[in-house]
């Protein structure tokens, strides 16, 4: 094969995977374009075209893949406008990060949906037989089916501009998205054309999944692969554009091609890195303007605020018992022989401590860190890394760790807070893939094994315990180096939380608090705002190092996974469980979570569908997290009489009822 | 015809969360007249065209349009009553070409009458009429307060509210809105007009409320509401003696 058609190749598998990001795109840019909706839920209706289409085209044999492609993506439209009527429609109005957080409990639900019905393991989804042939053009075979993707993909994005720019509909839709209540003025039942439109980009994404499931496979991770690069490809052209989508598709599609076959390195880095550079020139990406979606972001963040009828003494007494008890556990597995009761209490303390960093950013400066993660593994990395190359001393590890995430966090801030919100959320996901991709290049970091077997020593230059070689006899029973770490986690927890309280009651959290109120009155009293919320950021990324140092050191390793956007995800949700803008809700909300995740997995296999639902429940219904629910419980007319005077005292949840209508 | 009046508001209170904006408004608009709401800044003006179209929905009192209570309608169903709103600012769809800002007020409004065409709305327009294909965001205050009158006449409205047309256009421009509202209730329309231009307002005018702290404190027919100098000097600081 001669160099030009290797590179016509190249070009055309491009366009190939390009197309099926273009309509994966498309629909996520034109659901945020018009309802401010980031849909992390997106991947997975990709995935359920692929799958619908695979159960129907199984059993009808040749004609099947027809009958799928047209059936399937309506089904999948249906679905999706069933999501908007239930879940999304009753959060328009608030922050779109509950958005982001509801779409993240959907991922789960839908997810483990289709692992119950068709199983863990991938499946083929055979191309149908006419297309299945390669065909001669321009000089090389090349496979028909592969031409038709092309050809049937320009066709539908074609067909998706006209619809949105030559119909009423579309119309409609542009309108909405510019001026929503005055289309509503007009005598427009705006309403029902978002139903349609979370419909249409659903059944898009759905098209997509059936495309790239008979290019390759239908498999249950499908969709948490392709959203990733879905949202960089949205963020790229600019959110809501069309025009960004297509082109920022492509683009992606060709360079992800290109980098897999001449620069390997690169592959799974590039991407990452022209969205920041795209981003850095240009904060609202190539096509993106600031007029429309983005303007009318008036629903407020819900804060957890105060424990409802407990008094802050109450609260008070509960801490210190909560701690006395965490004390005594180890001694308790001891005796009771339950000793992985303390391996569980040790995993809920390092999310714990994660949580409490991302609510410095996410409930004190409004800051939607999508990537938090970055911090949690690069802490971990760069425990492990200490550990092996430069000292023993678990202390040397972790100020390491957090002196390295600190700067990370600076630069990151530098480069992203600048943007705010939704991009900033965008510009942390994308630092943090960068990071997560990289890991698996190098070999100082272990590839994809990640380092195994490290002994931390608890102590500095000699002084000090190895858990190796620690016992204490204790009667009939011997504490070993496992306590040590327990209880030097436990300390470093709450030693962490109370340096995180001084912080927020110090003039420092005050400056804070009001920045994420308002913003621009912020700055007209004079304060820095960026700067502020940059020290804030530097903060928390220090501590979610922190966290991941830990975790790392007392466990001997570190693993990619600790990178995985998962993560980032599930330390938002024990925030916003337990109570964003509390300190202590966050850590209550990992503690419920990670306990929900491991008795659940325990019992029932579809432990994740739970989590989602309840998630789901939780977003829609308690906004203000855990620690709440005292006042909401108090709140109920039944309970109001009893304790009315005590919730009287407790005055100062924020109401967004109050700032929508500014 | 009756002798009903078009729109009629009783005891109308309203307001924002716990601030009581309105605190009782009574008012009035007969078919066929210009009646005209003025007041200083914040006492209630645009408050009581957005409670009259249900964006606020008023906590006390009623509306009643055409006969029908539209107390607790919501916007587009009192849009779809007859009732077309050109808004503060003028709120036209900035990536919508003129064109398609006229067709989107078309497929509001009632649904029962017939509406004049796009093209015949954009002909009565002069500046317009040369820019069919510009798009909102591209014209100027004039052509864009145009263009919100144009969207809301192409409805076919029974009723048009008109909230500070003025505000902001140069004194020419300001003329030629004023020529279109006489234009518009010489055809016969029915218009509630909020203002804070009180030369316009008054000359506007078959009726004039003046309102305060979310109350009415004077109303009268236009001519006897400008030859009340002490009243106007109290409740807006003008005088229309020089």
């Amino acid at each position: 094969m001669s160099v030009a058609s290797a590179v016509a190749e190249q070009v055309l598998n491009g366009l190939v995977v390009g197309m099926v990001y273009v309509l994966l795109a498309a629909g996520l840019s034109i659901i945020f374009g018009v309802m401010d909706v980031i849909n992390f839920a997106h991947g997975e209706l990709f995935a359920l075209g692929a799958y619908f289409a695979f159960a129907i085209a199984g059993p009808l044999g040749g004609a099947g893949f027809w009958v799928a492609l047209v059936v399937a993506p309506l089904l999948v439209g249906v679905v999706g406008m069933g999501i908007e009527r239930l879940t999304v429609k009753r959060l328009y109005g608030r922050d779109p990060l509950y958005h982001i957080l509801l779409t993240f409990g959907l991922v789960l639900i839908i997810n483990d949906l289709i692992t119950s019905v068709w199983g863990k393991s991938a499946q083929p989804f055979p191309v149908p037989s006419v297309l299945d042939q390669p065909v001669a053009l321009f000089g090389f075979n090349y496979s028909l089916y592969n031409y038709g993707i092309i050809v049937f993909g320009s066709a539908l994005a074609l067909g998706t501009w006209l619809l949105l720019n030559r119909t009423r509909f579309g119309m409609i839709i542009r309108a909405g998205s510019e001026d929503r209540e005055m289309v509503r003025t007009l005598g427009i039942n705006i309403d029902r054309y978002y139903t349609l439109t979370f419909g249409f980009g659903a059944a898009l994404a759905g098209v997509a999944g059936i495309v790239l499931g008979a290019y390759q496979n239908v498999s249950p991770t499908m969709g948490s692969s392709v959203i990733i690069p879905a949202f960089v490809i949205v963020v790229l052209g600019g959110l809501g554009s069309f025009r960004g989508a297509v082109v920022g598709g492509l683009f992606v599609g060709l360079v992800q091609t290109f980098a897999r076959t001449y620069t390997p390195f690169l592959e799974g880095l590039i991407v990452f890195l022209l969205m920041i550079a795209v981003l850095v020139v240009k904060p609202t990406g190539l096509f993106g303007t600031s007029v429309g979606a983005g303007d009318h972001h008036d629903g407020a963040l819900l804060h957890g605020s105060g424990g409802g009828v407990l008094s802050a003494e109450t609260r008070a007494k509960l801490g210190y018992a909560g701690v006395g008890a965490l004390l005594i556990v180890p001694l308790l597995a001891e005796v009771t022989g339950v000793t992985y009761s303390v391996t569980l209490l040790e995993d809920i303390l390092i999310w714990a401590l994660f949580a409490l960093s991302l609510d410095l950013v996410l409930g004190y400066a409004g800051l939607v860190s999508l990537g938090h993660t970055l911090f949690y593994g690069v802490g971990a990395y760069a425990s492990v890394l200490t550990l092996m190359h430069v000292s023993p001393s678990v202390f040397v590890a972790l100020v390491v760790a957090v002196a390295v995430c600190a700067a990370i966090a600076w630069g990151v801030g530098y480069l992203s807070i600048r943007v705010s919100g939704v991009f900033f959320a965008m510009i942390t996901l994308g630092f943090a893939e960068l990071f997560y991709n990289a890991v698996f290049k190098f070999d100082f970091t272990g590839g994809s094994d990640g380092l195994f077997g490290v002994d931390a020593f608890y102590g500095l230059a000699g002084l000090g315990i190895d858990p190796g070689e620690f016992t204490v006899p204790l009667g009939p029973f011997v504490l070993d180096g496992g306590v040590v770490q327990y209880y030097f986690l436990l300390a470093v927890v709450v030693g962490s939380y109370l340096l995180a309280r001084r912080l927020i009651r110090a003039p420092f959290g005050s400056v804070l608090q009001s920045i994420r109120e308002s913003e621009e009155r912020a700055s007209f009293i004079g304060y820095d705002v960026t700067a502020y919320k940059r020290r804030a950021f530097v903060v928390s990324g220090g501590l979610a190092g922190l966290a991941g140092g830990l975790f790392a050191a007392n466990n001997g390793y570190v693993a990619p996974s600790f990178l995985h956007w998962i993560n980032s995800g599930e330390v938002i949700v024990m925030t916003v469980l337990g109570g964003m803008g509390t300190l202590y809700g966050p850590m209550l909300g990992a503690g419920v979570f990670v306990a929900a995740e491991d008795v659940l997995s325990s019992y029932i296999d579809q432990w994740q569908l739970v989590i989602g639902v309840l998630f789901v429940l939780f977003v829609i219904f308690v906004p203000r997290g855990l620690v709440s629910l005292p006042q909401t419980v108090a709140d109920h007319p039944i309970f109001e009489s009893a304790v009315g005077d005590r919730v009287g005292e407790q005055a100062g949840v924020t109401d967004p009822e109050v700032d929508r209508h500014e | 015809m009756t002798d009903e009046p078009l729109l009629s508001v009783r005891g109308l209170v309203s307001g924002y969360g716990s601030t009581r904006v309105l605190q009782g408004i009574d008012l009035d608009v007969p078919r066929g007249s210009v009646v005209t709401l003025i007041g200083r800044n914040g006492v209630g003006k645009t408050t009581t065209l957005r409670s009259i179209l249900g964006n606020v929905p008023p906590s006390e009192g009623t509306i009643t349009f055409d006969g029908t209570d539209i107390t607790t309608l919501s916007p587009e169903k009192t849009a779809r009553e007859g009732i077309a709103l050109v808004p503060e600012e003028r709120r036209v769809f900035p990536g919508l070409t003129v064109t398609e800002n006229v067709e989107i007020g078309r497929i509001g409004g009632r649904r029962d009458v017939e509406k004049p065409s796009v093209d015949a709305i954009v002909d009565e327009f002069e500046n317009l009429a040369r820019h069919r294909n510009s798009r909102g965001a591209n014209l100027s205050g004039g052509e864009q307060q145009m263009l919100a009158i144009a969207r809301a006449l192409v409805s076919a409205p029974d009723l048009l509210l008109l909230d500070e047309p003025t505000e902001g256009l140069a004194p020419a421009i300001v003329k030629q809105v004023q020529r279109k509202i006489e234009e518009l209730n010489d055809d016969g329309a029915t218009i509630l007009l909020v203002e804070q231009n009180v030369q316009v307002a008054l000359d506007a005018a078959d009726y004039v409320y003046i309102l305060d702290k979310g109350r009415v404190v004077h109303e009268g027919p236009a001519d006897e509401v400008a030859a009340a100098d002490e009243v106007l000097d109290r409740y807006l600081g003008v005088s229309m003696a020089d």
